[in-house]
């Protein structure tokens, strides 16, 4: 009779292991990659962009908007789970790992390009950043939870483009609660808005998931 | 016995089908299939829409001038329906992937050139089909407010040629990575790759390789190899792309790349020049009134609405000394008794121009240019704030009596109210009297600005 063998020193604990391998199965490395450099075009983009001084106060807003289009693209589409059909079996229940990767890549999201347009945070800085990457990743896991993680990002571009060329000029008021990503910061009403896209879309994919993608 | 009644003839039966006989029913072609399936049909619509509604949103910076419309259908055309021709291309790219059917295509005996031409053309030709949907759409809504001149079709062309060049790009890119984030990430660098040029300051003649490019001037035209030469850069780098992928004979490529520097040459070269002033375009055409009213040919058909617009002012000012002799709008040359009007390019809706009272009163801030000079009292001391006052006010005084504008009411108790009220009291003749001499006063100097 032989002794049960010890788990080697060097490898990992069994949890460990299991996150790591959760994160790989839902290509997480590469998101994360994907927002690094988002954050670091971002960065370059406000720096030549405000140091052209040409644009005044709102010199940002092309990043401040294309920034969160593109992480929250990103952020969708690794919501795709090759094995849906397989997680759906499983004995726990998977809203709660759901809501987890879904909230650690937004708030990564949010906090690596709020740092990348530093300065006055109320003229479409970092205030504005995480706002508009809140709600756009709250569209991106909503379209995922219906059209599928593929083409999550389609309605984020649509609705972000459109917003970007009809937008009002003056701020605040009505207008803030849908051109939300076009106000420069503190606005009240354009923080609920994101923010209830933010809860709709992740309640929305804790609870259904990603939708089956047919070929 | 009766004769048996004729047998009824019976009609022969047609003879049964053979295969010699049927004539051969085609099936529809795979260029049909394919142009008519999948998501182009509805790339090209969504570029339709996009480029229409923009457009509308809009519409007070192009409807009646060709110039403008076509230079800013080439903006949205491609800033907005590049990214979109792009990520539907890529999405088009990666269908066999999706539907997991790469490697049956790769058994079909056809050449993979000819394959991949098929399948990449719904990816080309629906977004530029779209793009020319929008484009004639704007066209259409310009023609019954133009004044003078044509559009400039070839730019137009262009542009649709460099929204398909977008789309086969993006099919190509599609092919090729397999990756999700593929199709928003490649809409958003061509997004950036074609606005950021524009943003430059510098006078480069190698941004004008970007199609996207803005260049808004009513008094101008583009050189007629123009859109020729951008639609032969455009699309032959795609085909270049396109070549390089699928050719069997990768060599090929080279054609389309000369091709390309060719057309991208002289369009380095030139720079700015590829706009060039267009006299026809900003040709006074005047009304016989005293002062007369000129405005540019572009504007042509505003003519009766400006002058309509001026009519109270020119009562004021007709026959007073020093006053201008003509109203002209535009670049044209200008001499000394010549008053300067506002351009017409941003007042106008629907052939109308949209607020008169405040056209004839802007157009008043051009009299103090006018006997201004060269005189601008260099050396001298500078006058003290409250002679610019003075003299600030009196002119708004003036402006308000010449062009009353409820936009810009006076306060009331302060000093131009004042001198306003004593406009108004004079007599037709005292006014005109008054008019001559602060005409007259050098407006270099606010000093000698009179009193009324």
């Amino acid at each position: 009779m032989t002794a049960p063998r010890p788990l080697a020193p060097d490898a990992p604990a069994p949890r460990r292991r299991g996150l790591t391998l959760h994160a790989r199965a839902r290509a997480v490395p590469r998101t994360l990659a994907a927002l690094a450099g988002t954050a670091l075009l971002a960065a370059w983009a406000a720096y030549a962009l405000t140091s052209a001084h040409r644009f005044g106060d709102t010199a940002r807003i092309p990043v401040v908007t294309l920034a969160p289009l593109l992480a929250s693209a990103a952020v969708g589409t690794a919501l795709h789970s090759d094995g849906d059909e397989l997680d759906r079996t499983a004995v726990r229940p998977w809203w709660p790992r759901r809501l987890t990767l879904l909230l650690l890549l937004t708030g990564l999201a949010a906090a690596l390009l709020a740092l990348a347009v530093p300065g006055k945070p109320w003229v479409f800085g970092a205030a504005a950043m995480a706002r508009n990457v809140l709600g756009a990743t709250g569209i991106a896991a909503a379209s995922a939870a219906l059209l599928g993680a593929r083409l999550s990002w389609l309605p984020t571009v649509v609705y972000l483009s459109g917003v970007y060329l009809s937008a009002p000029r003056t701020h605040g008021g009505t207008a803030a609660l849908w051109a939300w990503p076009m106000q420069p910061g503190p606005q009240q009403g354009a923080w609920w808005a994101a923010a209830g896209a933010f809860v709709c879309g992740a309640a929305l994919y804790a609870w259904r998931g990603s939708r089956p993608e047919g070929r | 016995m009766t004769a048996p009644a004729a047998a009824p003839v019976a009609p022969t039966p047609p003879a049964a089908p053979t295969t010699r006989d049927t004539p051969r029913r085609r099936s529809p072609g795979i260029l049909r299939t394919e142009l008519r399936r999948g998501s182009g049909p509805w790339a090209g619509a969504a570029l339709a829409i996009l480029v229409g509604v923009t457009m509308y949103t809009k519409a007070l910076q192009w409807q009646g001038r060709w110039a403008d419309t076509t230079d800013l259908l080439r903006v949205i055309g491609l800033l907005l329906g590049g990214p979109l021709s792009v990520a539907a291309g890529c999405w088009q790219g990666g269908r066999e992937r999706r539907r997991g059917t790469a490697e049956l295509r790769a058994t079909l005996p056809r050449p993979a050139l000819r394959q991949v031409l098929v399948a990449a053309a719904p990816a080309a030709l629906w977004p530029a089909a779209g793009y020319a949907v929008g484009a004639a759409g704007c066209l259409m809504a310009t023609w019954p407010y133009a004044s003078s001149g044509h559009p400039f079709w070839t730019l137009t062309g262009a542009d649709a040629v460099a929204v398909a060049a977008l789309g086969a790009v993006g099919f190509v890119v599609g092919r090729l990575i397999p990756w999700r984030l593929a199709a928003p990430l490649l809409a958003v660098v061509t997004y950036v790759g074609l606005g950021v040029p524009g943003y430059g300051a510098h006078d480069s003649g190698i941004r004008w390789l970007d199609p996207a490019l803005q260049h808004s001037s009513s008094w101008e035209r583009p050189v007629w190899w123009f859109g020729p030469a951008s639609a032969l850069w455009t699309g032959a780098l795609a085909a270049a792309v396109l070549l390089a992928y699928a050719a069997r004979r990768r060599l090929t490529l080279l054609v389309p790349l000369a091709l390309a520097v060719a057309a991208a040459v002289p369009l380095a070269r030139t720079g700015d020049e590829v706009w060039r002033d267009n006299p026809a375009a900003a040709r006074p055409v005047c009304d016989h009134g005293s002062p007369q009213v000129c405005v540019a040919a572009v504007h042509g058909k505003l003519l009766p609405q400006v002058t309509k617009a001026l009519a109270g002012t020119n009562a004021k000012l007709r026959g007073v000394p020093g006053a201008p002799t003509r109203w002209i709008e535009g670049p044209s040359h200008k001499g000394p008794h010549d008053g300067a009007l506002t351009d017409l390019g941003h007042g106008v809706a629907h052939g109308d121009l949209l607020d008169p009272v405040g056209y004839a009163f802007s157009s008043l801030s051009s009299l103090r240019v006018l006997s201004c000079g060269k005189k601008t009292g260099h050396g001298a001391a500078a006058p003290s704030d409250a002679i610019v006052a003075r003299s600030t006010d009196i002119d708004r005084a003036v402006s308000q009596w010449l062009a009353p504008n409820p936009a810009f009411p006076l306060l009331a108790g302060k000093s131009s109210s004042r001198e306003l009220a004593r406009l108004k009291a004079k007599s037709p003749a005292e006014a005109r009297a008054y008019l001559a001499r602060y005409l007259a006063a050098d407006k270099c100097d606010p000093e000698k600005v009179p009193t009324p």
